[in-house]
């Protein structure tokens, strides 16, 4: 499984979650959801932590 | 068509005295004679393999064994097959069809009613048969195979349509087995159940492409097809375990920050404290 994580206007990343039943491939699902002029990088989910606990300090580097 | 007729009574010669001129047979006697006979023996047919010009006139005729018609006749009255020992005459060219302008009978697949009326056909087996039906009512299809493209209004009854391709449909909500009344009936458009702690998945979806973790309790949905407009209708539910037993926080959505046709962002939180939290369990439901 895949997320696709961007850089969000708060200073923070955004990741994105793909829907099991979407029908979209990684690249397509980038190309709609990620906001336009956004970059972006596609990531395994292991790759995500699971400890939240400081969620809005995570930082995107390209 | 000629028949022969006698010039010369040869009988009457017998009769007459000798000396008379006219008791002589003269040669071109006998070749007139000759000459009738030729002509009209010309103009008659042969027993075998006769050909026929004109109109023919034919008796009651019964024809034994097979018989094959060639070339094209015309038939100025209707035939009547009454002796058929088979149920119904055999066309050995498919390509030729049975065109009838009148009336179908049992043995053409009709019931004897006139062809531009009311009609059902019966039979079983693999056969085609093309009619164009126009201003009629009540036609009964098939239980099995295809049906060709139907236009203007049709009423099923008792069929199971399968993976069909319906345009604009008008449907009686009433026909919904687990609805009563007749207030209209709206589908759900897009929605999704999904975890938003630890490694946030989504759980089932429909119309929902993605959603987008954007910090602590801050997630949005993404519509696969947006919505014609922003004048949605959200519902959200929202858990911090699947049974509520867990009473650690009063999981609530705080706030919702953007709604659009494409996707709607929320904000979850304890509604104890208003400090934004994941939520482990998150139900979005959009109507329009």
């Amino acid at each position: 499984m895949k997320r696709i994580i961007y850089p969000n206007d708060d200073g923070g990343v955004s990741i994105i979650v793909p829907a099991p039943e979407c029908g979209l491939t990684i690249e397509e699902l980038a190309a709609k959801d990620v906001p336009d002029g956004k970059p972006f990088k596609i990531v395994d989910t292991a790759d995500v932590p699971t400890d939240r606990t400081f969620r809005n300090a995570w930082e995107y580097s390209a | 068509m000629t028949n022969y007729t006698k010039s010369t009574n040869f009988a009457t010669k017998d009769a007459l005295a000798s000396g008379n001129a006219l008791k002589i047979v003269k040669g071109t006697e006998i070749d007139t004679e000759f000459n009738n006979i030729a002509t009209a023996v010309a103009t008659k047919a042969d027993l075998a393999s006769p050909t026929f010009t004109g109109t023919v006139t034919i008796p009651t005729l019964a024809v034994t064994g097979t018989s094959t018609l060639t070339g094209v006749a015309t038939l100025t009255s209707q035939p009547i097959l009454s002796s058929l020992t088979a149920s119904k005459p055999v066309f050995t060219d498919a390509s030729k069809g049975l065109v009838s302008t009148g009336t179908l009978g049992a043995d053409q697949g009709g019931t004897g009613v006139a062809n531009n009326a009311a009609m059902t056909v019966t039979g079983s087996g693999n056969f085609a048969f093309t009619r164009t039906l126009t201003g009629v009512t009540n036609v009964t299809l098939p239980t099995t195979g295809t049906l060709s493209t139907l236009a203007g209004s049709e009423t099923f009854t008792n069929k199971t349509l399968t993976s069909p391709t319906i345009t604009t449909p008008n449907i009686d909500s009433a026909q919904f087995e687990t609805v009563s009344g007749t207030a209209p009936l709206y589908a759900c458009r897009a929605w999704v159940n999904f975890n938003g702690q630890g490694t946030v998945a989504i759980r089932a979806s429909g119309n929902v492409s993605s959603i987008t973790d954007n910090g602590t309790g801050d997630y949005t949905v993404n519509f696969t097809t947006a919505m014609t407009d922003a004048n949605y209708s959200l519902g959200l539910s929202y858990a911090s375990s699947p049974t509520g037993a867990s009473k650690d926080v009063f999981a609530t959505v705080r706030s919702v920050l953007t709604m659009i046709a494409g996707s709607v962002r929320f904000i979850c939180g304890d509604f104890s404290n208003a400090a934004v939290l994941d939520i482990a369990y998150i139900g979005v439901n959009v109507f329009r």
